[in-house]
């Protein structure tokens, strides 16, 4: 009998040992010696896995403890130093007494399945999206790594607490709904990641079901589309951006139908004062429009900066040039004073800019019924190594609404000319010159802009650099 | 025999496309007077009793539907003819999202179609 008993243990699959108190291997099968060595008399951690001394959570000193069966993941290595993934099983066998007299050991191989689990593992982390894996109270038990990397650890922590700060679950939330019905559900979310950042994302949700086909958690898994929501939100500009010029263009086309068709019956009656006005006409919307086509060329494309030093007075006088008819036409008086001395810039850049804000004044002026006479002045001088450009005017005057989305793209507080470019422009302008913009305005008193830009070109470590060299940068 | 010229009256907050329409009508036998907002407009309105309004409708102060409105609802002034000259399309001002708005005598598109504005003030007056 004892010899069936002991073939038996020999030829069981698996690897199989028993161990005394002292850890000291006191019999092993057939499969066990041939891939482990000799081994009775060993102690089990020098020949399992190559340690001098035992491991610290031994699943057989357990055993020897408790009488329980107990079992652990371990990783071993066979006597030709190939590692094995096991499932250690531990017994007691105990004497006629009662007493543990020694622990039955039993290996089975599960490295297939853990190379499986690892496969999928991995397919889990580098799938290109945020994985969380939910349980009903909307805790997380698992992420893949995208999500580690973007929202942190989240595991044990409600996924409305990671992905919108939020102390109760979202109203409407995907999950749910796949708990309830056990179907695919998707949704669009803003969430905001561990640094702060607001992301867009499309979530799907799949349910996660037990052998009995039941719902035991559901997988949520988001996909970024930040990008694609950021080019639709352009081109969404782009298409307000045709709009809103489309608009400003046919009245500068109806002036300039204007301008011709006086300066024909002019020619033609023999009218040199109606040819004049033709002419006038046609010069002052094709200026308007070549302005307008600038504003749009600055919007549509990020103009790297031409740096060079510029003269303060000349850059007046040329703005003070284009726009002298235009006040005058509207009755408008332009002042303008510049203290003589230089700032490094993007000439063309700063001209629009000064172009922009003075037309707005202008502007501003022309709608006023409220006042007999208008005035719109622009002074500059040098302060703290900064040019200072004050402009001031007498017009209608922003209230609240007006002043803080000045600067807004496509707004305009104004009619048929407003494209919503003029300032939006002036600020970026601005912004581009590392400079500042500050609006004072009261409806019914007017408006005054004041512009500081750096004197001397600001590097991206904040030192600045003066340009002795006009063609640097 | 001295026919009195007709009246038109320009709401525009663009001067130049007040000169230019001031000069066509009148080498076209009208008289012509202009406003160039919607409260300006009402104003000569009042005062100047025009046979026709061509009337933009985007402007500051008041704009042109503010003022079109406000002349529909008023007894004595609801039966002068209105033209819309605007930059705006037809859908912009009565497409399916836009607030219900009675239909003016015309509408020209900007820029303006000379010919069609004749043949549009022709029929009217």
């Amino acid at each position: 009998m004892e010899d069936l008993y002991r073939k038996l243990f020999n030829e069981l699959p698996g690897y199989i040992r028993a161990q005394d108190r002292d850890f000291r291997i006191i019999a092993a099968n057939r499969m066990f010696r041939a891939e482990f060595g000799a081994s009775e008399g060993s102690s089990c951690f020098s020949v399992i896995k190559g340690r001098s001394n035992k491991c610290d959570a031994c699943s057989v000193e357990k055993t020897f403890q408790d009488g329980e069966c107990h079992a652990s993941e371990e990783i071993v290595k066979f006597k030709d130093g190939k590692e094995i993934s096991v499932i250690a099983y531990t017994a007691p066998i105990r004497d006629d007494a009662g007493n543990i007299t020694a622990v039955e050991v039993t290996f089975t191989d599960i490295t297939k399945v853990k190379r499986l689990q690892q496969k999928y593992r991995t397919l889990f982390d580098m799938t290109p999206c945020y994985i969380a894996v939910l349980n009903k109270d909307f805790k997380i038990s698992n992420v893949n790594r995208w999500f580690e990397q973007d929202f942190g650890e989240g595991v044990g922590r409600f996924c409305y607490e990671i992905y919108k700060h939020r102390k109760e679950p979202c109203i409407d939330c995907p999950v749910a709904r796949t708990f309830q019905d056990g179907e695919i559900h998707h949704s669009e979310e803003v969430v905001t990641s561990r640094e702060g950042s607001q992301k867009h994302v499309r979530c799907y949700t799949a349910p996660i079901r037990d052998p009995n086909g039941d719902i035991v958690s559901v997988m949520e898994m988001s996909a970024d589309i930040t990008d694609l929501r950021q080019l639709q939100s352009r081109l969404t500009s782009l298409g307000m951006l045709v709009g809103s010029i489309s608009h400003g263009i046919k009245g500068l086309l109806s002036g300039i139908d204007g301008g011709i068709y006086l300066m024909e019956t002019g020619f033609q009656n023999d009218r040199k004062e109606r040819v004049d006005q033709g002419w006038s006409m046609l010069k002052r919307n094709i200026e308007r429009i070549r302005s307008m086509v600038m504003n749009v060329l600055y919007y549509a494309k990020d103009r790297e900066i031409f740096w060079k030093s510029i003269d303060v007075e000349k850059i007046v006088a040329s703005v003070k040039d284009i726009l002298d008819s235009r006040a005058r036409r509207h009755n408008v008086e332009l002042r303008m004073k510049a203290e003589p001395g230089e700032f490094d810039g993007d000439q063309d850049a700063i001209h629009s800019l000064l172009i922009n804000l003075l037309e707005n004044s202008i502007d501003a002026c022309r709608v006023d019924k409220s006042k007999q006479s208008h005035t719109v002045s622009l002074s500059s001088r040098f302060q703290d190594e900064q040019v200072v450009f004050d402009i001031v005017d007498n017009g209608i005057g922003m209230d609240q609404e007006t002043r803080e989305k000045a600067f807004s793209l496509f707004f305009s507080s104004k009619g048929a000319e407003g494209t919503g470019l003029g300032l939006f422009i002036a600020h970026k302008i601005i912004k581009s010159h590392s400079g500042t913009i500050d609006i004072e305005s009261d409806p019914g008193k007017g408006t005054r802009f004041i512009v500081k830009i750096p004197r001397h070109r600001q590097t991206s470590n904040g030192i600045h650099e003066r340009l002795d060299n006009p063609l640097q940068g | 025999m001295n026919v009195e010229k007709k009246k038109v009256l320009i709401i525009d907050d663009e001067p130049d496309t007040i000169i230019f329409l001031t000069n066509w009508l009148e080498d076209n036998g009208y008289s012509a007077c202009s406003a160039t907002d919607g409260s300006q407009g009402m104003q000569v309105i009042r005062t100047e009793k025009p046979d026709l309004i061509l009337m933009d409708l985007r402007m500051p102060n008041q704009t042109g539907f503010q003022l079109y409105r406000a002349l529909r609802l008023k007894e004595d002034l609801s039966h002068i003819p209105v033209i819309f000259v605007t930059g705006m399309t037809e859908s912009q001002i009565f497409g399916d999202e836009c607030t219900p708005l009675p239909k003016p005598e015309a509408f020209i598109e900007k820029p303006i179609n000379l010919k069609a504005l004749h043949e549009a003030i022709e029929r009217i007056l």
